[in-house]
């Protein structure tokens, strides 16, 4: 391509881009950076593996053998899992929910029916080979999410995000060991693990509410919301929800 | 975020918006997915402010490639742009009309690496030692991926290069 055809490209390129800009983006992002500070104080305050590199080795002494009926959740059947993705996608009527991801069925089939949900994302990992892989093939690492949905509701009605941790803790975490709340979150609760059940903690900052389970055996779901008519009470819900967990099997 | 933080980071934000906007729009192709990658980038950004304040831009557009890039884990997949933006004003002449369909139709067939080096090359206008840091590999590597792109849009849209020639 000569220099003629770079210059048409170029100018190309900048009538494509011509768009007016999106209002509030400073005000999203500073509530963006309050959740993901939220759920960085989560996991590395009761001793995330994070992106660590020894996370396998780690996990490996402390973490079940995959495959084995760990103690988590009760009553939930492991199946089979298969790579699932979805994307931009208006969530279909109930009856016809069977090509979405796992992840997305379970909780749409938690929330109050609706016509207007839209799937920003979902998918589901799986393990090939030996192996748990995103749909695409890329190995999944040890902090990273098995399954998430995000759900946004109507035109501009919020947002509804739930992620699905495999193993991501070290040690099993007790509301005493999180670390103190930062200016601007509210804690509205923490519930100790007990028999069978994770811990549970529920904090809200900036419009944006987070509930965070987290079971014995190192799994977790994290739900993060801002959809008005979903109450902390369904997020519980969602949060400690067996066959969502069970997706981390 | 204390209150100067803030304030300045509003103002960085108020400042750099459109261009950073517009680089978000090419890389998508799609209006929402452009302001879900920028408000990401942003929201990491505001998070590491104090740190990167000195050079946000360069900390900014690195995570906003590195995601798009990457979008294989929002999106699971390596995937085309599924929309063309829409046209920003009154109707242009028409061969600026066929050109922006034309280079909407390529941007969609392009992997998302491609459309990076497409964007940072040609868009942001960047030379290739600062195309090579932000996306992390050499300068060699940019050249050859630069030339490699360029002949997959002149595949894709010989009509644009023979539009030039005529022109």
């Amino acid at each position: 391509m000569d220099l003629d055809n770079q210059d048409r490209l170029r100018q190309g390129l900048r009538e494509l881009a011509d768009q007016p800009v999106p209002p509030g983006l400073a005000d999203r992002a500073l509530a963006g950076s309050a959740s993901l500070r939220r759920r960085r104080r989560v996991l590395t305050g009761v001793g995330a593996l994070g992106v660590l590199g020894l996370a396998g080795v780690v996990a490996a002494a402390v973490m079940p053998q995959r495959g084995v009926d760990v103690a988590g959740p009760s009553g939930s059947t492991p199946t089979p899992l298969v790579c699932q993705v979805a994307t931009d996608e208006p969530v279909p009527p109930a009856g016809a929910w069977g090509d979405l991801p796992a992840v997305a069925r379970i909780v749409l089939d938690l929330l109050p029916p609706r016509d207007d949900y839209y799937i920003g994302y979902a998918f589901t990992a799986c393990e090939r080979g030996g192996q748990w892989v995103y749909p695409d093939g890329s190995p999944l690492e040890a902090a990273e999410e098995v399954a998430r949905v995000q759900l946004r509701v109507g035109a501009a009605g919020g947002t509804l995000d739930v992620e699905i941790y495999r193993s991501i803790y070290i040690d099993v975490p007790t509301c005493a060991s999180l670390p103190p709340t930062p200016p601007g979150e509210e804690m509205l609760f923490c519930e100790d693990p007990t028999d069978g059940r994770p811990l549970l903690a529920g904090s809200t900052a900036r419009g944006e509410t987070a509930v965070v389970a987290i079971y014995a055996d190192g799994r977790g779901i994290v739900v993060e919301n801002d959809i008005p008519f979903l109450d902390i009470d369904l997020m519980r819900t969602i949060a400690t929800d067996p066959d969502l967990i069970a997706l981390a099997r | 975020m204390n209150e100067r933080a803030e304030r300045e980071f509003r103002e960085y934000v108020a400042s750099r918006q459109a261009v950073l906007f517009r680089a978000a729009l090419l890389l998508t192709g799609h209006r929402e997915d452009a302001e879900d990658l920028l408000q990401a980038a942003l929201s990491r950004l505001a998070l590491h402010w104090e740190n990167v304040a000195g050079s946000a831009d360069a900390y900014v557009r690195k995570i906003l490639y590195h995601q798009q890039v990457g979008r294989w884990r929002r999106r699971g997949r390596e995937y085309a742009v599924e929309a063309l933006p829409e046209p920003a004003a009154a109707p242009d002449p028409a061969d600026q009309t066929s050109l922006r369909l034309t280079l909407a139709a390529v941007l969609r067939q392009l992997t998302p690496r491609q459309r990076a080096v497409l964007v940072l090359r040609f868009y942001e206008d960047l030379p290739e030692a600062q195309v090579a840091e932000i996306l992390g590999c050499g300068v060699g590597t940019v050249r050859s991926m630069t030339s490699r792109t360029l002949a997959r849009v002149r595949a894709l849209a010989p009509e644009l290069v023979a539009t030039v020639a005529a022109s």
